[in-house]
């Protein structure tokens, strides 16, 4: 053995560094923005499928924030939509009637907002559970529904609404299509970051322990009110801020997006992933709401029967909810078991059981 | 209630108390946590200081090493991959052999010797890889440098004292630095110690202040207050539950003296488990009074608590069907069972802040104690899915001492456990009495577990109270006799 042979300490530091649990995620961060610069330098990618990219990214963010009601606290909701329609409109509203504010005191605007009306909503139905819970906040989206058709001062009413310009964030630093995506891209990885830190914590055991028993939770000294009211607000904040992203992508809105449809997808994606897992849920949405216009527009059969692919994603979500309960994230774990096995049988066929 | 508000600036204070004691005893494992943090640090330095000295001597004893054995130091890794290739060249043609004689079935098991043959065949094959191998070996001695031109011994012994030297002062070099950063870092440590401990004193001092503060608040209250009798540490009062038109206890009274075991038995439907409730605010009683004393000599009165309150007061309960959480780990299970220790806010959950760690890794040390206690260590990252009875219910055990019980009610700790499992249960459970100085109170079917090991026992039916004494007054008492196996008449 030679002794002075030594590894590069600072060879180890990195691939420390690059194992910590961020790091993937700061890794996907930096491939949006990757793709980004390929469409802006390269004829690889098309301008239409990084618009695409950027309302997916937005559409994940709501996800990780219902993850927290379905996943965690074991609570069902369907008003999702309302709450990411609120963060657009208001949103909307501030850029056009002051043009030129700047971002982040808007997205603060729509923080106290949603958390105010999360906390009264909460307050009021989280006191029932289950399939109520669902129907209440199916009313609940109703009513947002209704309120962005007929206030129309507001919100324009069904024709929509829209502003121009570009979106400041600091004095003297005003946002383009390709700033807001970076920043999109940025608000994402921070929150799935601190999504990944919460769950990890003694919230999120806390919330997992309430949905397993609700009577072991509160013999250990959980308050069931609290930490379902706390999962609501934090589903509420993901999604107005959701909303309020991709109003500055956009540029446009209107009340048909926010229906019941778009809470049901939510549950969908978040479904289809895998509930409990950041990267299933990543899987789900770019399934439900990323496939389509990324990939299969550009088919034109596809493109001309657009029921089809309706339909495969209605009977992919029935498949994968039969057979497999943890969604896609454990058909995948299942994938590279089978793999892995069918690998070994090969090995075995070749070489014998027998080792030497 | 005038009782009420007077409780309720004890209880502020209490819990304020408990804040400090909370801060006192992260600020303690400080300094512990700040010193495997420089040693890590300095561990690291050290390496990276031993690297940019290697590199020289690398060279130095590459020279001192005779060249055959260098050789093969060098060429290990090569000779080992080559060998690996060799062997499953080996065994795939045996495989081939031994399918050419039908000797291999579908899974791949062998069912046969080789005929005389195909072993020939094989002794054959085995030699022409011998053959190889030699052949690599050759050719990777042509290429060896060191080997074509061999040194005199007398360069070799120059080599090896040169190598030696350098060695040996690096070496030396490396310890002195090593040496001057556990000084400095020894340095910052009795600083960093000096400054915990200025913030100690003073937490203590605010501590002890609050804490006789409360105690002449407490001794004023206690002549205004309820009292309890010394050793009571739990008293119900004409307790009664009812559903409905249902009675489910009816005016049942008992005490529960500080340490001992006490059971409460009764035939099925007796209303065993709804007292249980009533004690932990599960169910709120419809009359009658549930006392309760702390490990602070402090009166409460349960009734007026909420259910996720009452264990902040010491009292922890199991239940009869076991309610862990399958989610989470073993381990974690615990960390739940200890979620009111913690008092980090959420913001610093979300940043995971350094304040929040320490109260992780200590909180962790407690239960992988506790853990290690029960015999469950070996599996502390497994969640508890599909295992047996007893386990569960010394996860429910272990979550109850995680919790920092005082009270530790256990609601039918031997359902569902087969004989030698009770037995063992009976001795963890008289083990954790005598450990924790806790007081247990359990409701039991199994009559051996409770003749066994309970001081006092309670016997219900119908919700009212039969018989209350010792086992064996229990045992010859005909009202309990009749309850459970029927009237003579």
């Amino acid at each position: 053995m030679i002794k002075n042979k030594m590894k590069n300490p600072l060879v180890a530091k990195i691939a420390k560094v690059s194992k910590h649990p961020y790091a993937t995620f700061i890794y996907f961060g930096l491939a949006t923005v990757v793709l980004l610069l390929l469409q802006m330098f390269t004829p690889l990618i098309k301008y239409s499928f990084v618009g695409a990219l950027a309302q997916t990214m937005c559409y994940a963010i709501v996800a990780v924030g219902f993850s927290y009601l379905l996943g965690y606290a074991g609570l069902s909701s369907l008003g999702t939509a309302g709450f990411v329609g609120l963060g657009s409109y208001i949103t909307v509203y501030m850029l056009r009637t002051y043009s030129g504010m700047n971002y982040f005191v808007v997205m603060l605007i729509v923080l106290v907002v949603s958390i105010i009306i999360g906390l009264i909503v909460g307050f009021i139905s989280l006191r029932i559970e289950g399939i109520f819970l669902a129907i209440v906040t199916l009313g609940l989206s109703e009513v947002f529904y209704q309120v962005f058709m007929n206030a129309t001062e507001f919100t324009g009413g069904s024709n929509g609404t829209s502003f121009t310009g570009e979106v400041n964030i600091f004095p003297g630093i005003s946002l383009g299509r390709e700033g807001v995506f970076i920043m999109i891209a940025v608000f994402l990885t921070a929150m799935i970051i601190m999504t990944f830190n919460l769950v990890n914590s003694p919230t999120g055991r806390a919330m997992l322990a309430m949905k397993n028993s609700t009577s072991a939770a509160q013999a250990m000294g959980i308050s069931l009110l609290k930490y379902r009211l706390l999962a609501f607000i934090l589903a509420t904040i993901y999604a107005a801020i959701a909303g309020s992203l991709l109003m500055t992508f956009n540029k446009y809105t209107d009340p048909k997006s926010w229906t019941i449809m778009f809470s049901l997808n939510i549950l969908a994606a978040c479904l289809l992933g895998g509930t409990r897992s950041i990267w299933g849920i990543f899987i789900g949405t770019f399934f439900v709401f990323g496939l389509t216009p990324m990939f299969l527009n550009d088919i034109v059969f596809l493109r001309n029967n657009p029921w089809l692919l309706s339909t495969i994603i209605g009977v992919v979500l029935i498949l994968v909810l039969m057979f497999y309960k943890g969604g896609l994230m454990q058909l995948l774990h299942d994938i590279k078991k089978f793999v892995n096995n069918k690998i070994s049988k090969r090995r075995e066929f070749k070489y014998g059981k027998d080792e030497i | 209630m005038e009782k009420m508000k007077s409780n309720s600036k004890i209880n502020t204070l209490a819990s304020k108390i408990e804040q400090l004691k909370h801060k006192l005893d992260l600020n303690k494992a400080l300094v512990e946590l700040e010193q495997s943090k420089l040693d890590d640090v300095r561990k690291s330095k050290v390496d990276s200081f031993k690297f940019k000295l290697s590199k020289n001597l690398l060279k130095l004893e590459r020279e001192s090493i005779p060249a055959e054995e260098l050789f093969n130091v060098e060429n290990q890794k090569n000779f080992v991959k080559f060998d690996k290739k060799l062997d499953l060249e080996y065994r795939a043609k045996r495989q081939t052999l031994r399918r050419d004689e039908n000797l291999v079935d579908k899974q791949n098991n062998v069912t046969g010797e080789l005929s005389s043959k195909a072993q020939a065949e094989l002794v054959a094959f085995k030699g022409e890889l011998d053959a190889k191998k030699i052949a690599h070996v050759e050719a990777l001695r042509a290429k060896f440098k060191q080997l074509q031109e061999p040194k005199t011994t007398q360069e070799l012994a120059q080599a090896v004292s040169a190598y030696e030297k350098a060695q040996s002062e690096a070496d030396d070099a490396a310890k002195a630095f090593d040496l001057e950063l556990i000084a400095k870092h020894n340095e910052k440590i009795e600083g960093y110690k000096a400054k915990v401990d200025v913030k100690i004193t003073a937490m203590q001092k605010g501590y002890d202040e609050s804490k006789s503060e409360l105690n002449a608040l407490q001794k004023e209250d206690q002549k205004s207050q309820y009292q309890l009798a010394d050793d009571t540490i739990l008293k119900l009062e004409h307790l009664t539950m009812q559903f409905g038109g249902l009675k489910a206890v009816n005016d049942l009274s008992f005490e529960v003296k500080k340490g001992e075991i006490f059971g409460l038995i009764g035939p099925n439907g007796a209303g065993k488990t709804t007292v249980f409730n009533c004690i932990t605010q599960f169910y709120k009683p419809t009359s009658g009074d549930v006392w309760y004393k702390d490990a602070k000599d402090q009166v409460h009165y349960l009734n007026d608590y909420v259910v996720h309150n009452v264990i902040r007061y010491g009292i922890v309960r199991t239940f009869q069907n076991v309610e862990v959480i399958a989610e989470l780990s073993i381990l974690e299970n615990l960390l739940i069972a200890a979620h009111t220790q913690y008092k980090t806010s959420i913001f610093a959950q979300m940043i995971n802040s350094p304040h929040l760690k320490r109260e992780e890794i200590l909180l962790r040390r407690k239960a992988q104690k506790i853990l290690k206690y029960l015999k469950l260590d070996d599996i502390q990252d497994v969640p508890p899915v599909g295992m047996p009875y007893g386990v569960l219910k010394k996860i429910e055990l272990a979550r109850t001492l995680m919790a920092g019980a005082n009270l530790i009610i256990l609601d039918e700790p031997a359902a569902g456990l087969n004989d030698q499992e009770t037995l063992e249960l009976a001795e963890i459970i008289k083990d954790i009495k005598n450990e924790y100085k806790v007081t247990i109170f359990l409701v039991e079917h199994d009559m051996g577990l409770v003749m066994d090991i309970c001081d006092h026992i309670c016997a219900i039916s119908f919700g009212s109270k039969l018989a209350y004494g010792t086992p064996s007054e229990i045992q010859s008492n005909k009202k309990v006799q009749e309850a459970y196996l029927g009237s003579e008449d």
